[in-house]
């Protein structure tokens, strides 16, 4: 099976659409200056702008522009126009395809400009509390494009790359001929202040790799691809820019924010990137790194990259110098750029790298002529215990060490308590992989970031609740506590998250990537935050669960 | 304040700030290390120590690789305190 990769679209700091960023990134022009369209008071950790006002994007994305649309929405919006139109994809066609979305930020944006007025009892701005949950960028996008599904994968910096992934296996299994998969992720002050917390944001135009990088620059962006069956793309005589020729998913179960010294999870998922492709290492010699420039992930990366090439390195590069870290849509915004890099140079096999904090790691290896995936094992019977949840006499400190409890909120130490007894009943001891659905992620710091935001404003916010608040601190802390570096992922796609989550095991399964996976569900219930939901209508729910499924 | 009220307040302060509740003041050893070996924080803990000497004794530090030898134990927080507070 080879699969093609037929549209881009993409909307970047380096600009608007595939051939100002193709332009600017072959220029290497750095877009990185002080905020001027987020309101922030930080304009002394310079970032990667989109350079156009909410009003300009739903211009270009066709949207009335007095309406309150996330800019994260406004920039996935423009960017898959322009990868539908790429790939001439007609409504018909879109009728029967299906959206990966990576995002982490959601509607933020515009919880973060209301949740004052909804703490004073002001709810004119309520609606948009419907925007918040990371899953609605891509029911939103759906609908804009008349898609007939849609998904969302919340791993942290490597959502957008492990979209890709997501649709590539789903053609690979042959439950889809052709899916638009990448990310999005708009500015916000909850993340630049949450990294400035974590004290990782440099006050100059970042270094990757250089002896004296101190940190990161963050950015904004959205990109998409069209992923299609190669044969089928062939038929219907769509232009191709590159084939897949392997990717791997691996977690460095190591620490919620830093990397391992020995980069453990980079290491383990472009060594499962190279054996999926067939090829000698030696033969992909450009890698686009994750290379945010803090010591610690350089560091760390480029172990990873010596433990696979020893003293034969790969032209490395990593271009957040140019976009800032881009985060959520880092994955997508930098195969593209992997692509054009591929063209310009002339390189037949190149690998991009996203990392995310939870040691969520992904690469993913193209090919400039067809390449063949191996084949898939025959489809296996597969096997599922029921939920368990943890029960009112269970301890969680007979499971959790105190040291790590502290930092759990009691939703998330309920899950670890029935992921462990999940894997005793299943006499599992380690799963393959590990996948938990989530709607609204680490609601708890969230809520405590929002507050303190709003109360202190854009000082102090707590690292610690902020490495707590992504949607795939569950997963990461699972892996961590079970010592599991094997595929790990998260989704957050509404009410059915846990249901993505069992069916993306199930593919797993199928395609022959794990024969064990812990399956979670997560959720928790904040207070500050439970209250506006339900007069919106809404609500959420603890909920605390984990299955194993096999085959 | 006296040395020793000091150290009482401060070890209440960190066991607040990084939520070590199974801890009491006199389970954390005034001259034991507080990261790697002794109590076992990491780089995130370090960060939220910076925020507990910010917030309660006006102490800032322009470069954060200052606050490795301050952060060695209690004594040491204790005795830059004393030094530095400027509340």
């Amino acid at each position: 099976m080879k699969i093609a990769i037929t549209g881009i679209g993409i909307i970047s700091a380096l600009g608007v659409g595939a051939e100002q960023n193709r332009e600017n990134l072959l220029a290497g022009k750095s877009r990185v200056a002080p905020a001027e369209i987020l309101r922030t008071e930080h304009t002394e950790w310079p970032v990667g702008e989109v350079g156009l006002s909410n009003a300009q994007l739903a211009r270009l994305a066709g949207q009335d522009e007095n309406a309150l649309i996330s800019r994260n929405a406004l920039l996935g919006m423009i960017a898959l126009k322009e990868a539908i139109a790429d790939s001439r994809l007609s409504k018909e066609m879109l009728s029967r395809m299906q959206l990966l979305n990576g995002t982490t930020v959601g509607g933020m944006d515009l919880t973060e400009q209301y949740y004052k007025e909804w703490q004073q009892g002001d709810y004119t701005h309520l609606d948009t509390i419907l925007q918040h949950e990371a899953g609605m960028t891509a029911t939103m996008l759906q609908q804009c494009f008349g898609l007939a599904d849609s998904t969302t994968i919340s791993t942290a910096c490597s959502s957008a790359l492990n979209a890709i992934v997501t649709g590539v296996m789903l053609i690979r299994a042959g439950i889809a001929k052709r899916v638009i998969a990448g990310g999005t992720e708009a500015l916000t002050r909850f993340h630049l202040n949450g990294f400035g917390a974590l004290g990782i944001l440099s006050k100059s135009v970042c270094r990757p790799f250089d002896a004296e990088r101190d940190g990161i620059n963050l950015g904004e962006g959205a990109a998409y691809v069209v992923l299609e069956d190669a044969e089928e793309a062939k038929k219907r005589g769509a232009k191709i820019y590159a084939y897949v020729a392997g990717y791997g998913n691996r977690c460095d179960a190591y620490h919620a924010t830093a990397s391992s010294p020995e980069g453990d999870g980079a290491y383990e998922a472009m060594a499962q990137a190279i054996r999926m492709s067939g090829l000698d290492y030696s033969l992909i010699k450009y890698l686009n790194a994750h290379g945010t420039a803090t010591p610690n992930n350089d560091a760390s990366e480029m172990r990873a990259i010596e433990r696979l090439y020893g003293e034969n390195m790969p032209l490395t590069e990593s271009t957040k110098p140019l976009t800032g870290h881009t985060t959520s849509a880092s994955g997508s915004i930098e195969l593209c750029f992997t692509m054009w890099r591929m063209a310009a140079n002339g390189y037949s096999y190149a690998m991009s790298n996203a990392f995310g904090f939870g040691g969520n790691d992904t690469s993913i290896i193209l090919s400039a002529d067809e390449h063949d995936l191996p084949p898939l094992d025959k489809i296996q019977q597969i096997g599922m215990t029921e939920s368990v949840a943890a029960e009112e006499q269970d301890d969680y400190k007979t499971y959790i060490p105190a040291m790590q409890a502290r930092r759990m909120t009691p939703m998330l130490r309920q899950l670890v308590v029935a992921a462990k007894k999940a894997l005793q009943k299943a006499g599992i001891e380690m799963p393959d992989a590990i996948v938990v659905g989530t709607e609204w992620g680490g609601m708890i710091p969230t809520i405590e970031l929002l507050k303190q935001l709003t109360d202190a404003g854009e000082e102090g916010l707590s690292p610690m609740q902020f490495m707590s608040s992504t949607h795939n601190n569950a997963a990461g802390t699972l892996a961590r506590l079970l010592s599991c570096k094997g595929y790990n992922t998260t989704f957050s796609h509404g009410k059915g998250s846990m249901a993505e989550a069992e069916a993306h095991a199930a593919l797993l399964l199928m395609s022959g990537e794990a024969k064990s996976v812990l399956v979670c569900g997560f959720d928790e219930v904040a207070e500050g935050w439970q209250e506006y939901l339900e007069k919106a209508g809404m609500a959420a729910e603890n909920i605390a669960i984990a299955k194993v499924m096999a085959c | 304040m006296e040395i020793n009220e000091l150290k009482e307040q401060l070890k209440q302060q960190i066991i607040n700030a990084l939520n070590l509740e199974d801890l009491t003041p006199a389970d954390i050893d005034d001259a034991a290390p507080l990261f790697g070996e002794g109590l076992g924080l990491d780089s995130i803990d370090a960060l939220e120590l910076l925020m507990v000497l910010d917030k309660n004794y006006g102490i800032k530090f322009h470069d954060r690789s200052q606050s490795k030898a301050v952060f060695a134990s209690i004594n040491a927080m204790a005795e830059y305190i004393e030094a530095n507070r400027t509340k």
